[in-house]
């Protein structure tokens, strides 16, 4: 804040002070000023003089005081002589002598009294009576007088008359004897308070005082009077200090007053200095004077000095200022930017210099307003061009984004499907699984996702399984609908449509659009139903069939409710593959669930069968056979009892086929219940051998003791055979599990290869290749194959891993089926696989039997599984189809790592599309920097202002700017060609023309282009061949076409332009002779984006040049190429259509022009 | 008096730089190519060089890489002069003293040189 306000004062002190007419005033009062100090320093002088000459007065007041009183002693004296002459004065006679000394007295008043002493002090006569009792000696004068050695005139000391208590000097005169001794002294006392009379004391100045101080300081005498201070001491000892010590001279000091006053002081009657002359003048009173003067005289100068300053301002104001004024106004006006500020010229009074700065102002205006407007045109211009700019970087950005949409919608789709087969892969749970993959799907491929799987038992039934919805508390909800609306078989056989449809014929369905027409027909007037199919908000559904091995297992249904989302092909082709996988994975994991279930059966099974009985005495005679054991045996009832229970139930060692202890003796030794051993078999009356299982008991009497035995067995073969089956089944599936299981894992060709080759049965397998077709194998045949991996390397049939060959040339291509293993069990009788080199190579491979798989996902066959095995035994029908099932995972996975290769190719397409595409944008930032950063350097250098830059100068600088504001103008230009080429939506205006008139019109930019190049443009085909073209467009082709030649020849060589007939196309050529262009540059050379490398080497530009020339080529139907590039130059050519049967001669072609029309 | 070498493609940003440069009292020589603007960094060993980094031929930074391997020109400082914004963060040239970005006023232009001139 602080700062602030300091800067505002700063602020506002420079502009005041900048006025004109506050520096005027300033002057005049720098004027004035020493004036003023002149004025005060002469006041003090003045006051000092004053002071010096009160002073002066006061002593010379003192000293005519002094000599006054000298004069007066003077005086005195020749008195006292003359009296001392007269008889009665020295005869003493009293009478006489008191009536002349009295008559004296009061003709001279200054005396107090006039009286002669005898020398003893006697007073003998009085001037004054009533003194003549004073004796003399008690009077100071009279003892100096006496004193004195020789008797004379004596001066006393001044000093208070006795009798008078006035201050008075005493002078005495002796008369002598004849002897010389003291007859008597005449006296006379001078009254010191007279000396007003004798002193002009007027003279003095006013309240000026008048003391007369003895050597002590008392008061003697005051003028004015003041007789009751007579007699007192000075109050201030400091002055009478300083007046004994120097005599004469001036003092300020304390009055009697009480106040501060200036005294002059003397001595009143030298030598003998016992009195002294003070006089007294009022100091502050003549300082209050002299400072009232010289206020008097400072407040006349300041108005001096006021009315100066006003009479300067009106001055300045009325000669100087407004003309200033103006001036300055004007520069505010020009520096708020008011370019059309002018200074008026029509005041005649305004004195030549600024009348020329007024001038000079003008101009100066004028110039600016000139350039301003100059700078505005350019200003507008580049504005103009920044926003085709914009538009053409606008233009950029949506192909781009329309390009990374697609993209991203393709990349998104291959992800989708990788997830979905990592999920099928990792549970044998198929609920679990099917959950996953509804949640999957959604929101990746729709909103709603149902997932219904057939019944086991009513093949038209189905249920939910899985169900998963975008907005999870409308999950809840869509189960709801599940329950409320359950799948109705007897509704749905009768549908021509809907989920049920899609069970029965395995065809999916699409609906782009439901309608609510279509919704009123599916709720059949049931409103409630309706008003629910609405509220669930259809936009679009695919219903697909859910199968595997050729059986629908289910459905898979997606709703999107999303406005934008309309299912398409494309869509459909991601949900079947979906349902593929999901089918895939049903399957096995009922296969594997199956193979628990049959286990359990089979138990329960035997547990019914009933079971057979002998029982035999104690001597181990049969004595009872029941109907089972009967048909077990052989033996009858009636041939059996009373037979040796060992003949009849014969039993042996499965495993060493030698005979078992009878059951009957273990258990009339043990007298307890023996379970068989395992493994043994029964052998029939007839010889057939049974496996059984069997157990033995007593049998007790009455009394305990054992009377026989009871044996109990049943036929196991059944058993046996289902186990035996079980395991097999088991183990396949085990197989297969532990085969996929693999698979899932598997990221390449080979690893997928090698997971089949893990499975036990392959055992006789020495190879497996791979093959996959180049395009899949729809209705037709597809060209060419690439082996994409192989098990063993160093044994192969023919090619090379990714080597691309001709299908129809494969040795087995006549044994390739889509949808079947084909199993080729003995090569040997195969009349096709007997060709020498075929054979020699399958020797090599030890090969028996081959196994050609079909490779299917997504209903597409994309290629061939090639098992060849050395097993000559051939292949079980169940092993097939073992191998069938194992084959169908593996295209799965196959297809899986398919789309991921091709997810990593399209991601590293599409990065290298994104680094192209910067390169391409950080070509074009410096292509119109270029033309900018000189607009800018020469706009920046006139407007700077340390520089003063002669006209022409400057107006080179602006042809400059003019010059790369073209170039700006054409970048921007061709860049908004190429991106409205990219956009598609680049529009030529064609109308009916033919090549001289191009030509024409290109002339003037060829001749400055070619400069040192030798140009030839070969005769015209006659007549010419009528062209449908855009005029502007196919010139600007052409001038960019010699353009290019010319930039890549060197001086002096040809460049020549020839057009010629070629069916209905005309060609025309562009030929020059330079070094041509690199061999692995020409397939680029009209792409903008790759050319960017290709020009940075040798030359500058953006290159949009060829590929805008491509674009409007083909715009008019045409074709650009290189029609030849090598040493001897390089040829590019270009094609225009021709209307057939329209020639017009080079002479006149308006009319003919007017003719076509016409029959147009 | 300063002698500056500039080595810069384009002939009106040229101009522009020599124009500016030489009225201000500069001595200023000038290069075409990278190739030209060694031979004179060589021969009239300059007290700046002003280094436009998009050349035909050997570019800006093949220049900067050489002249960091040779001892003496490595001392020259460098004002780099680029129509794409790059930063001078992590430059591993130790005589690149400044960045000029394309389009630069005549104002900054001088100002950058006469920082350069102070500092170095």
């Amino acid at each position: 804040m602080g700062e602030q306000s300091v800067r505002t004062f700063n602020a506002w002190r420079e502009k005041f002070f900048s006025q004109l007419r506050i520096r005027l005033l300033i002057f005049i009062a720098f004027i004035l000023l020493p004036t003023s100090l002149m004025l005060v320093i002469e006041s003090y002088s003045q006051r000092g003089m004053a002071l010096d000459y009160v002073q002066q007065d006061a002593l010379q007041i003192a000293d005519l005081a002094a000599v006054t009183q000298r004069q007066l002693i003077d005086s005195t004296r020749q008195m006292l002589v003359t009296l001392s002459n007269v008889e009665v004065v020295r005869e003493a006679r009293t009478a006489e002598c008191d009536r002349l000394f009295e008559d004296l007295a009061r003709r001279s008043p200054m005396y107090t009294n006039i009286f002669a002493l005898l020398a003893d002090g006697t007073t003998v006569c009085t001037g004054l009576p009533g003194t003549s009792g004073i004796n003399g000696r008690t009077l100071g004068w009279f003892q100096e007088s006496l004193a004195l050695s020789m008797p004379d005139f004596y001066v006393s000391h001044y000093e208070l008359g006795a009798a008078t208590r006035r201050p008075v000097v005493t002078m005495s005169y002796p008369v002598l004897n004849p002897d010389g001794s003291v007859r008597l002294f005449i006296g006379a006392s001078l009254a010191v308070d007279r000396l007003e009379n004798y002193v002009d004391l007027s003279r003095l100045p006013e309240n000026a005082t008048m003391t007369i101080l003895d050597r002590d300081g008392t008061i003697l005498y005051r003028y004015p009077t003041m007789q009751e201070r007579v007699g007192e001491r000075w109050p201030t000892p400091s002055l009478v200090d300083t007046i004994n010590q120097r005599r004469t001279g001036t003092e300020v000091s304390i009055g009697l007053s009480g106040s501060e006053r200036l005294f002059g002081f003397t001595p009143l009657d030298p030598p003998n200095d016992s009195a002294y002359v003070v006089i007294g003048l009022d100091y502050t009173n003549v300082l209050a004077n002299l400072n009232l003067r010289l206020i008097q005289q400072l407040v006349t100068l300041l108005l001096v000095g006021a009315l100066s300053l006003l009479l300067g301002w009106f001055v300045i104001d009325r000669f100087l200022g407004r003309d200033v004024r103006q001036l300055v106004q004007g520069t505010e006006r020009l520096k708020r930017g008011d370019l059309a500020a002018r200074v008026p010229m029509t005041d005649v009074r305004k004195t030549a210099e600024l009348r020329e700065l007024g001038e000079s102002f003008n101009t100066m205006a004028e110039t600016l307003q000139r350039r301003q407007r100059e700078l505005e045109e350019t200003n507008m211009e580049l504005a103009r061009q920044v926003v085709e700019r914009e538009r053409a970087a606008d233009l950029l950005a949506q192909a781009r984004d329309f390009y990374e949409k697609q993209f991203k919608a393709r990349t998104a789709d291959l992800r989708f499907l990788l997830e979905t087969s990592t999920i099928l892969g990792s549970s044998l749970d198929y609920r679990e699984t099917l959950n996953a993959v509804a949640k999957l799907a959604v929101p990746g491929v729709g909103d709603w996702c149902v997932i219904q799987l057939r019944d086991p038992h009513d093949p038209e039934m189905m249920h939910n399984v899985a169900t998963a919805h975008i907005d999870p508390e409308k999950l809840v909800w869509a189960e709801e609908i599940g329950r409320k609306y359950p799948y109705d078989p007897a509704v749905q056989r009768e549908a021509k449509t809907g989920a049920g449809h899609v069970l029965r014929t395995g065809q999916a369905e699409l609906y782009p659009d439901i309608t609510d027409e279509m919704l009123v027909l599916a709720a059949k007037d049931d409103q409630e139903l309706l008003q629910l199919l609405r509220d669930v908000g259809y936009k679009s559904v695919m219903i697909v069939p859910i199968e595997a091995r050729g059986q629908v297992l289910g459905v898979l249904t997606l709703v999107s409710t999303n406005d934008n989302k309309h299912y398409n092909e494309d869509d459909l082709g991601l949900a079947q593959q979906l349902a593929q996988r999901a089918g895939i994975a049903i399957d096995n994991a009922q296969l594997f669930e199956a193979a628990g279930v049959q286990r359990e059966q089979l138990q329960v099974t035997l547990a019914s069968i009933g079971d057979a009985v002998i029982t035999s005495d104690e001597d181990g005679c049969v004595t009872y056979l029941n109907r089972v054991a009967e048909e077990l045996t052989g033996w009858g009832m009636d041939d059996a009892v009373g037979e040796p229970l060992r003949d009849v139930f014969h039993i042996i060692s499965e495993e060493t086929g030698q005979r078992q202890e009878s059951p009957h003796d273990k258990v009339m030794q043990t007298g307890k219940i023996v379970g068989l051993a395992n493994h043994t078999l029964l052998v029939r009356r007839d010889g057939q051998r049974l496996p059984i299982d069997d157990s033995g008991a007593p049998i007790r009497g009455e009394n305990g003791k054992i009377i026989g035995t009871v044996l109990v067995f049943r036929d196991v073969t059944e058993r046996r055979q289902q186990e035996v089956l079980l395991n097999t089944t088991f183990e396949k599936t085990v197989d297969l599990y532990r085969v996929s299981s693999r698979l899932g894992t598997t990221m390449t060709y080979n690893e997928a290869l090698a997971a089949i080759e893990d499975s036990k049965y392959l055992n006789g397998v020495r190879q497996i290749v791979l093959l996959m077709f180049t395009e899949p194998w729809n209705d037709v045949p597809p060209l060419e194959y690439q082996i994409k991996a192989m098990l063993h390397e160093h044994l192969n049939l023919k090619g090379n891993v990714d080597e691309v060959l001709p299908l129809d040339e494969h040795p087995l291509y006549s044994y390739f089926r889509r949808g079947e293993p084909v199993l080729i069990t003995n090569i040997y009788d195969e009349p096709d696989l007997n060709e020498p080199h075929i054979r020699a190579v399958l020797d090599e491979m030890q090969t028996h039997s081959i196994i050609l798989l079909p490779l299917e996902a997504g209903n597409q066959w994309y290629g061939m599984l090639k098992l060849f095995s050395s097993s000559s035994q051939g292949w079980a029908q169940d092993e097939l189809a073992h191998v069938r099932s194992l084959v169908g995972q593996t295209a799965l996975v196959i297809d899986n790592i398919r789309l991921f290769q091709a997810e990593q190719v399209a991601r590293k397409e599409a990065e290298q599309a994104d680094e192209l595409k910067l390169q391409f944008l950080a070509m074009i930032s410096h292509e119109l920097r270029t033309p900018l950063t000189s607009i800018k350097g020469f706009a920046t250098t006139l407007l700077a202002d340390d520089l003063d830059l002669p006209a022409e100068t400057q107006s080179s600088f602006l042809h400059i700017i003019d010059e790369e504001s073209d170039k700006l103008s054409e970048l921007i230009d061709q860049l908004l060609d190429l991106s409205r080429m990219q956009a598609g939506t680049l529009r030529i205006m064609p109308e009916v023309h033919n090549f001289t008139e191009v030509l024409q019109q290109s002339q003037k930019s060829l001749d400055i282009l070619v400069r040192d190049r030798v140009l030839t443009i070969h005769p015209l085909p006659d007549p010419q061949p009528v062209l449908y073209i855009d005029l502007h467009r196919i010139t600007q082709v052409l001038i960019n076409l010699v353009e290019n030649a010319a930039k890549y020849s060197y001086p002096g060589q040809p460049i020549d332009v020839r057009a010629s007939r070629e069916k209905d196309m005309l060609r025309i050529e562009v030929i020059d002779a330079g070094p041509g262009i690199l061999a692995e540059h020409q397939p680029h050379i009209f792409e903008p984006f790759r050319q960017v490398h290709i020009e940075n080497q040798r030359q500058k530009g953006a290159g949009l040049g060829l590929a805008i020339c491509k674009g409007l080529i083909e715009a008019h139907k045409g074709r650009l190429w290189i029609a030849y590039s090598g040493e001897k130059g390089t040829n590019f050519s270009f094609t225009l259509p021709v209307i057939p049967d329209a020639n017009i001669s080079n002479s006149t072609t308006n009319n003919s022009v007017t003719n076509y029309q016409e029959r147009q | 008096m300063s002698r500056l070498l500039i080595i810069e493609d384009e002939l009106n940003i040229r101009k522009f730089l020599i124009t500016n440069l030489t009225l201000r009292g500069f001595q200023v020589e000038e290069a075409e190519t990278a190739e030209l603007g060694l031979e004179m960094l060589r021969r009239e060993a300059p007290r700046l060089l002003i280094l436009d980094m998009r050349l035909p031929g050997m570019s800006g930074w093949d220049l900067l890489e050489l002249m960091s391997n040779d001892g003496e020109l490595v001392r020259i400082p460098v004002i780099v002069m680029t129509a794409s914004p790059i930063k001078l963060d992590d430059n591993p040239y130790p005589n690149v003293v400044d960045l000029i970005v394309k389009p630069v006023s005549a104002v900054d232009l001088i100002h950058a040189v006469r920082k350069v001139l102070e500092t170095h």
